[in-house]
């Protein structure tokens, strides 16, 4: 304003000299009160109060604002409103959760990620040992760079032996085979429960329900046949001579030993319900529906994924290279009642039961095994069984509703 | 007929057309931060660990030079108050000179007319103003120089020490905030150093050597860097092409004949005071940006 | 009193010196690189149509591929592959709303029409404004290049939203964000040189309430421009960092890409990039509307020869409108599980937007009540805009609800909303304004049959394309699919529409030809016009001549005594009074 008096301005340089004394003395303050330990929000109060202050001596006396025009005060109001909606409004929409599909997912990562945080530490395979293991069994947990989620994440996957319970995959030795069998028939105790009918769920897709002709869908989680028996049950060798030995998934599929791994989606089910490979086994996933599926995997140690295939895709192939310790869940993003397992094992000492109940799991040398039988609702039960050359030992299991 | 209001104030607004567009446009700016502000904001409460800026890398902190940071505070804030002060001198020294013509026009007094012209004239003020603000405006370039090599000291600290933009959300937000707050000081330095600019001949020459030899100088070599590195021809020979077109346009020796710098005061001295205050508005926000950057980045505790 | 003289004196011989210094300007000077707005203003004009052009062929292109998936575009004799389809999407809704739509409501009309419509020799800024202009012009060529280089340009769509536009390949999204810092650079300096004018630089006489609605349009349009881009700037940076740089602003912690996990520091945020692009991009959708509505409101007045009603409604609702528009933003966001309350909140928020919007258009159609309508080019093109932005508006309701948003969000219901309002809506009222304004520009009017044969052809074509969207996207057809929504298996009914929709599309392309012609020709062999041609109260008519003087305007500044649409004031001889003219018998 070059219409300004001399006195006016002269008063004013006086003033100017004024507030850079108090603007470096404010500096001061709010350095050192930042030593002080006020807590989270005290320490950001106090800073932000001291530097609301400071700015505000900057903007009346040096930017004029004390004198300042009615149009000027005006498109600064406007600014300070349209300001305090970006930070505010912003802020409160983004105080949500994302929820997870349900609480079983949600604790399972839950439990995955409390779970990675005491392995971080451990000395890998590949990493240096600087012999300074301090901090390892402290229980302690320091960030190292980035947050710890991303830790979890580079961990599980650039370390992909690191299995939940810890246990050791040291292969020591190749694979041996024999003429045992272990076999048995898995039945259903008490009244069998009612599986619900699909019907419902199906009426939104005629590419789903129209497959239903004479037969009503049905949900798939227990399968029961004639006299009570258990299909769908995985029954394995969790100890015994061949565990801990290397098997190749090819060899086994061109012996006959392994069947080929097919999972196909019709009447938008999934044939079959839990499907049992080896690692390194090529799966082939099919689409008889002729419709948009997607496939959903979400394994515990292998890569989840996800990929859709919509009618004019077939078929897809993939593989899984890791062994997982429990079958693991697949389900369809489109068609939300699918759901199936897949469990990927070490070794070929595996069987699924059908409708009759019965397994049978062969090519065993002899030895004393404990075997596992699965089911994803009706829980698992083990048992020990000792099997000599060339002969037949039996283990029936009997599931029940708890 | 020239455009009205650029000197003088309009009445019912009060003010000249510079100073409502540099406000309009420290509104703008105003929004800028704030979106930088409200992504810190964002970022931090949403994180799972946030580091402490003045607590050291060892420790888990941030590992930030406050003490640095706090002499650069003292200095951004000192060169406000030359900016200002540099103001002052062009409207005292031209509210002194105006008071001058008015006694020596009004006053019937022929002994007082005879001594206020002895005294002080005109053209005696008008280039005291000029070289006190010179002084006041040069001391404001040198302190923004001091801030810049102060910052450029801390980020190499930091890229020699192996801490990046990418290494954690915390530093990512700091350098983007600072980086982004220091490439404004740099236009506030090319601006008020484009201020300072003195004599027409000198000026003439200095401006000459710049478009006429640096920058086609800068831009062979730019080509040439691009090339060697396998960019397209066409791009790399594009800032040439735009050059040559800028030179037969007369644009260049537009530039080169006619930047007045300070020479306004000679000619417009009003509009001179103007553009000078809101020289000093814009840096007075930088500052303001600054005494907000600094408790948040360098003084907030962690989490 | 020689002090006084001197540099009186000084000061008349710098302006002597500068006028005679205008008289010698060369060729570049004079065309290329004039701060003079008149110049500008055409630079933006002619700049923004050819972006325009580009645009409608991106998506002529993209029709084709819709109406015949995977099938070789004749002569060219490639196929679209869906990466293509989604550069061409993206870029599409870039250049159309940055480079064609805001440039030429805000750059060409804003800068050439509003200093002649309030009496001033030029913008406040002249200097600044070319700088605008230059800026905008380098943006706009750099979103050009990125369609030449390696893997093409940004292809996630034009909303960038991360984590996709983040770990994009190639550099085309690098190129977009740079364009964009350039865009919104050259709009932050053009709406700060529109406000100062508007309110500095008016003419004696001319408060606010006798300003034309056409200039309240445009200082609401320059402050929404003015306060709402810088966020996206913001954020623009912030993920050229992220892509550049490997920081992890909309990064979140745990991304999975194919399978691989990135490689970031993590605890970035997606919808903090959604949160700040929306910020600007609701209040950007005002500023595509708020011009036409000035330009309607104009030519409304005119050829009804009667004043616009309710001019202060009028006013405050474009106030109110502008100033609810930057509380709505997250009505683009109710499927990103913000949480009912917050969602509740912008609900209501976008319920109550909608009122001004209904007032300015309920306004507009009452204005018609009673006026002598002429039916001239721009006259059509003005009353086909009320009807077309009412359906726009409209089927907006049903989007800004939360729960009504959720089956429609992204699917074509929302293209075919959003066209309405911006294609037959505010490139309908741009037409207008280019056949209404083009007499002052040039001293010569456009062809009147070749203009109707336009309007009609268009009309027509903007219905076929954009109406059965809504069937599609009522049937559940999403946006952004590169086979029209063939994949899936629901809808596939309604994918019938596709065809009708791109014949559609290349008709309305045939009925541009006669304008493209009748602009072009009417330049140099269109009638010739008076200056007051449509005979108008408003300044540009009455005060200036057609083309206004190329230096500063007017002869003398004009006096303003009255309101903006004095038609058919009693008593008077003929059916309008000019705002400037002084009547001896004023009381």
């Amino acid at each position: 304003m070059a219409e300004g008096h001399i006195h006016d301005i002269s008063r004013d340089v006086k003033k100017y000299l004024y507030v850079f004394l108090a603007l470096a003395i404010l500096t001061a303050v709010t350095v050192g009160v930042s030593r002080v330990d006020l807590g989270i929000t005290g320490g950001i109060v106090v800073a932000l109060i001291v530097a609301a202050v400071k700015g505000s001596l900057v903007a009346l006396y040096f930017m004029h604002l004390n004198h300042e025009k009615k149009s000027i005060y005006q498109l600064l109001g406007l600014t300070v409103v349209c300001f305090l909606i970006l930070v505010f409004i912003a802020l409160g929409a983004t105080r949500n959760k994302h929820p997870y599909y349900n609480d079983e997912d949600e604790r399972r990562f839950q439990e995955k990620y409390n779970e990675s945080l005491t392995h971080l530490h451990e000395p890998q395979e590949h990493e240096e040992d600087h012999g300074n293991h301090d901090d390892e069994h402290s229980g302690e947990f320091t960030a190292p760079t980035g947050s710890p989620i991303g830790a979890y994440w580079r961990n599980k996957v650039f370390n992909p032996q690191q299995t939940g319970d810890g246990s050791t995959t040291a292969s020591s030795g190749g694979a041996i085979y024999g003429t045992s069998v272990i076999s048995g028939l898995v039945t259903f105790e008490g009244t069998v429960p009612r599986m619900k009918s699909l019907i419902e769920e199906m009426s939104v897709d005629v590419g789903c329900y129209g497959k239903y002709t004479t037969t009503e869908p049905t949900s798939d989680t227990v399968v029961v046949g004639p006299s009570n028996t258990l299909a769908n049950i995985l029954v394995r060798i969790t100890e015994g001579p061949p565990i801990g030995r290397a098997y190749d998934a090819t060899d086994e599929v061109s012996a006959g030993r392994v069947k080929p791994a097919i999972l196909d989606q019709y009447g938008c089910m999934y044939k079959p319900h839990i499907l049992a490979v080896m690692t390194g086994q090529e799966i082939t996933i099919k689409n008889s529906d002729g419709i948009m599926h997607n496939v959903h995997a979400m394994p515990d140690i292998n890569s989840e994924f996800n990929k859709a295939m919509p009618k004019m895709t077939k078929k897809i192939d993939y593989t899984f290279q890791e062994e997982e310790q429990d079958p693991f869940p697949i389900k369809c993003d489109v068609h939300p009642w699918m759901g199936g397992y897949v469990s990927v094992l070490p070794h070929p000492f595996f069987s699924l039961t059908a409708p009759n109940g019965k397994f049978e799991i062969r090519n065993l040398p002899a030895g004393t095994y404990q075997i596992e039988a699965w089911h994803e609702k009706l829980g698992i039960q083990t048992a020990t069984v000792t099997v000599n050359e060339g002969e037949t030992s039996t283990s029936n299991f009997a599931f029940s509703r708890s | 007929m020239q455009i009205p209001y650029t000197v003088e104030s309009r009445p019912d607004t009060g003010v000249y057309n510079g100073k409502m567009g540099i406000w309009l446009f420290l509104a703008s700016e105003v929004m800028l931060f704030g979106g930088l502000f409200s992504t810190y904001i964002l970022l931090r409460t949403g994180a799972v660990g946030w580091l402490e800026g003045s607590i050291s890398v060892e420790k888990g902190g941030a590992g930030l030079n406050v003490p640095l940071a706090t002499f650069n505070t003292f200095v951004l804030i000192a060169s406000s108050v030359t900016i200002i002060m540099a103001w002052a001198s062009l409207a005292i020294g031209r509210a002194r000179e105006k008071e001058i013509a008015n006694l020596e026009l009004g006053s019937e007094d022929v002994q007082e007319r005879i001594t206020v012209s002895a005294l002080s004239n005109p053209q005696k003020i008008r280039a005291e103003s000029l070289k006190r603000f010179q002084l006041f405006m040069g001391l404001t370039v040198l302190l923004s120089l001091v801030f810049l090599v102060a910052k450029a000291y801390e980020y190499n600290y930091k890229f020699s020490h192996g801490i990046y933009p990418k290494t954690h959300n915390f530093y990512a937000i700091y350098f983007t905030l600072t980086g982004l707050h220091a490439l404004h000081i740099i236009g506030g330095v090319l601006v008020n150093g484009y201020f300072l600019l003195p004599w027409k001949s000198l000026l003439t020459r200095f401006w000459a050597i710049i478009y006429y030899l640096i920058i086609p100088a800068a831009l062979i070599v730019l080509c040439a860097f691009l090339l060697y590195h396998k960019s397209g021809i066409v791009f790399a020979v594009s800032p040439i092409i735009l050059y040559v077109f800028l030179l037969l346009s007369g644009l260049v020796k537009t530039f080169v004949s006619a930047v007045p710098g300070c020479q306004m005061w000679e000619t417009e001295p009003d509009r001179f005071i103007n553009r000078i205050e809101c020289a000093g508005l814009y840096w007075h926000f930088v500052d303001l940006v600054w005494i907000f950057l600094f408790p948040v980045l360098y003084l907030l505790p962690g989490s | 009193m020689e002090h006084q003289n001197d540099s009186n004196l000084h000061e008349n011989h710098e302006e002597h010196h500068h006028e005679e210094h205008h008289h010698d300007e060369g060729f570049w000077r004079k065309y290329f690189f004039s701060v003079d707005h008149k110049t500008i203003g055409i630079q933006y004009g002619i700049t923004s149509l050819v972006f325009l052009f580009f645009g409608f062929v991106l998506m002529m292109l993209m029709r084709w591929q819709l109406a015949f998936p995977d099938n070789p575009l004749p002569i060219i004799g490639i196929a679209i592959s869906s990466e293509v389809y989604n550069q061409f999407g993206a870029m599409h809704g870039t250049i159309m709303i940055f480079l064609g739509v805001v440039p030429l409501g805000v750059g060409a009309f804003g800068n050439y029409i509003v200093p002649i419509q309030i009496g001033a020799p030029d913008m406040a800024f002249p200097r600044l404004n070319m700088t605008s202009y230059w800026v905008y012009f380098v943006g706009g060529l750099i979103m050009l290049i990125s369609f030449f280089i390696p893997l093409g340009p940004a292809q996630s769509g034009w909303t960038s939203y991360p984590p996709l536009a983040n770990i994009a390949a190639g550099h085309g999204q690098d190129f977009w964000l740079v364009g964009m810092v350039f865009l919104i650079t050259s709009s932050l300096l053009g709406s700060a040189n529109i406000i100062v004018t508007i309110i500095q630089l008016r003419a004696p006489g001319l408060n606010f309430m006798r300003l034309p609605f056409f200039i309240w349009a445009q200082l609401v349009t320059s402050f929404l421009l003015l306060l709402a881009f810088p966020p996206l700037e913001a954020a623009g940076i912030l993920q050229l960092m992220d892509r550049l740089a490997g920081t992890s602003f909309f990064m979140p912690t745990g991304l999975v890409v194919s399978g691989q996990p990135v490689d970031i520091a993590g605890g970035g945020s997606p919808i903090l990039w959604q949160h700040l692009f929306w910020f600007l991009a609701h209040p950007e959708v005002y500023v595509l509307i708020l011009p036409a509505m000035g330009i309607v409101g104009e030519i409304i007045a005119n050829n009804t020869r009667k004043p616009l009603w309710g001019y202060k409604s009028l006013v405050y609702s474009a106030i109110f409108l502008g100033f609810m528009s930057f509380i709505v933003w997250a009505h683009h966001m109710y499927l990103t599980g913000m949480g009912t309350a917050i969602s509740a909140f912008f609900q209501t928020t976008t319920m109550i937007i909608s009122i001004p919007s209904v007032v300015i258009l309920t306004a507009f159609m009452i204005s018609l009540w009673g006026g002598s309508i002429r039916f001239n080019t721009p006259m059509l093109f003005a009353l086909a805009f009320l009807p077309m932005f009412g359906i726009g508006g409209l089927t907006g309701l049903p989007l800004g609800l939360n729960t009504s948003d959720i089956p429609l969000h992204d699917t074509y219901y929302v293209i075919g909303h959003f066209h309405y309002v911006v294609a037959p809506g505010t490139i309908f009222a741009l037409f207008a304004g280019i056949y209404y304004w083009f007499p002052k520009i040039t001293g010569r009017r456009m062809d009147e049959g070749l203009g109707k044969i336009h309007f009609f052809g268009s009309f027509i074509g903007m219905n076929v394309i954009f109406m059965p969207m809504f069937i599609q996207g009522l049937a559940g057809v999403s946006r952004r699919l590169a086979d029209g929504g063939l994949t899936y298996a629901h809808a596939q009914d309604v994918l019938g529409w596709n065809q009708v929709m791109s014949y559609g599309a290349w008709g309305l392309a045939i009925f541009q030809l006669p304008f493209i012609f009748n602009f072009f020709s009417s330049i140099w062999w269109g009638e010739e016009a008076k200056d007051n041609i449509w005979q108008a109260t408003t300044l540009e008519w009455t005060a200036a001549p057609s083309p206004p003087l190329p230096h500063m305007n007017f002869a003398e500044i004009p006096e303003v005594f009255r309101g903006p649409y004095e038609y058919s004031l009693p008593g008077m001889d003929e059916d309008f009074t000019p705002q400037n003219k002084a009547l001896e018998l004023e009381a």
